[in-house]
């Protein structure tokens, strides 16, 4: 973006927040504990008060904790003179697989602003800033409200694909035949049709494939960091996961309850899969898969994984399953488990400062999922 | 002392500030199907504004705005004349 236009925005925005441009600038720094009530307050006045998460434990956990299995994350907050947060948005340092290089990047997220505030460019200001700041950045499942952002600051990658498959069928009945669901056993029957679509790939699928449930990743450093490696050394571009790193994105988040699936061949980690239930919806988060595997048994693999953990989710109480993807593999996979292809999309952006970085990053041929969200 | 600008002149600026082509910008354009008009693009619709006319909006005017034409009511609010 122009400088000119920076420079525009940020005189307006001073205007606004009734600031000279130099108090706008130093509005804005990294929250520490103290800062806590404050955020506490801006998030329930966004997200609502009936949170169905211990929201101080979450801030704690993502951005205070400091340990060595933590990612250094740093959350930003633009503060009014009287103290109180009008806006924040956190970032975490990653590394992404591009090229056959692993590149430190941030990737943003926990976007907010008083809704006093919304409209009048302070969400884009914050982003601008932090811009300046960090090299690389990645931002994930933008608004219609950051249109410009993604299309004039960042560069848009091909959009995330939606994906859904039906668990149980009480609820879709009910909205879609009404007569239908009062019909006794109906639901039932459907909800055993269902069952066995999904049985019927279990059947067929090779008994060298065995899936077991995981405690936490932790315990899968060498296997998860084989499959990580498979998966860079194909050409695909995405975050560098590793054991540690998903234990405490997954284990240690205090906002969602996780599960961890394996999937082995011949005792060898092939596939993870992490899913979860939020309400009566289930979602298959993230996953990764032996890449160096022949494409029959690394479809075969992923395919019963899916089907695997979405069978799962069903004991939860959810009703359906949902995914997002953007890589081809992905997308044959999710087809093969018996979900389909939804409408929805979503934009995800990345900027680098070195316009040779950016143009690598945006041409690459991506591998995202929910996980690569910030709504966990 | 008001200033006086041209609907096609005003038009051309907005077209610039949502990076629209101009001919597709017309009293009657509704915010909504301006996707380059979000946060970002109120805050340049402001500047320009301002760098043209030396017209500066509050809060609450700005979130009156929903067409192209209460951007005109909302300049000759400011005593701008707005020409056909």
């Amino acid at each position: 973006m122009a400088e000119h236009d920076v420079a525009r925005m940020r005189r307006v925005l001073a205007h606004f927040m009734k600031r000279t441009e130099t108090e706008l600038e130093e509005a804005f720094d990294e929250a520490s504990l103290p800062d806590l009530p404050a955020l506490m307050a801006l998030r329930r006045e966004v997200l609502g008060p009936e949170l169905t998460w211990n929201d101080e434990a979450y801030l704690r956990w993502r951005y205070f904790a400091r340990s060595e299995k933590a990612p250094e994350n740093h959350l930003w907050i633009f503060r009014d003179r009287s103290g109180d947060v009008l806006g924040c948005l956190g970032v975490e340092p990653v590394e992404l697989h591009v090229g056959g290089e692993l590149v430190p990047a941030f990737r943003y997220m926990d976007v907010m602003v008083q809704p006093r505030w919304h409209g009048l460019g302070l969400g884009a200001w914050m982003n601008l800033v932090l811009q300046r700041r960090y090299p690389v950045g990645m931002v994930v499942g933008a608004t219609r409200d950051s249109y410009n952002l993604i299309r004039r600051v960042f560069r848009a990658l091909p959009e995330r694909h939606s994906w859904k498959a039906l668990i149980r069928s009480e609820d879709y009945l009910r909205r879609n035949a009404p007569r239908l669901a009062r019909l006794p056993g109906v639901s039932a029957m459907m909800n055993s049709a269902l069952d066995l679509r999904r049985q019927a790939f279990h059947l067929r699928r090779s008994s060298r494939i065995a899936i077991e449930p995981l405690a936490t990743p932790a315990s899968e450093e060498q296997g998860i960091a084989g499959l990580d490696r498979s998966m860079a050394s194909i050409g695909l571009a995405f975050e560098r996961r590793t054991a540690s790193y998903l234990h405490w994105r997954y284990v240690g988040n205090p906002r969602r309850q996780y599960r961890f699936w394996a999937a082995r061949r011949d005792g060898r980690l092939r596939g993870l899969l992490i899913t979860r239930a939020v309400n009566t919806r289930g979602e298959l988060v993230d996953w990764m898969w032996d890449a160096a595997a022949p494409e029959a048994e690394r479809s075969e693999m992923l395919t019963a994984l899916f089907l695997h953990g979405i069978a799962q989710l069903a004991p939860e109480g959810v009703a359906t399953a949902w995914t997002r993807t953007l890589d081809p593999f992905s997308e044959r996979i999710a087809a093969r488990a018996g979900l389909r292809l939804r409408p929805d999309r979503d934009t995800v952006a990345i900027y680098a400062h070195s316009p040779a970085r950016q143009e690598q990053l945006a041409s690459a041929r991506w591998f995202l999922t929910l996980g690569d969200s910030d709504d966990d | 002392m008001s200033q006086t600008v041209s609907k096609r002149q005003l038009f051309e600026w907005l077209a610039a500030v949502f990076q629209e082509d101009a001919t597709s910008i017309t009293e009657d354009r509704a915010r909504e199907t301006i996707p380059t008009w979000d946060s970002m693009g109120t805050l340049l619709l402001i500047a320009e504004l301002d760098d043209r006319l030396h017209v500066t909006l509050t809060e609450d005017e700005l979130k009156q705005l929903v067409s192209v034409r209460d951007i005109v009511e909302a300049l000759r609010q400011k005593q701008v004349e707005v020409t056909d």
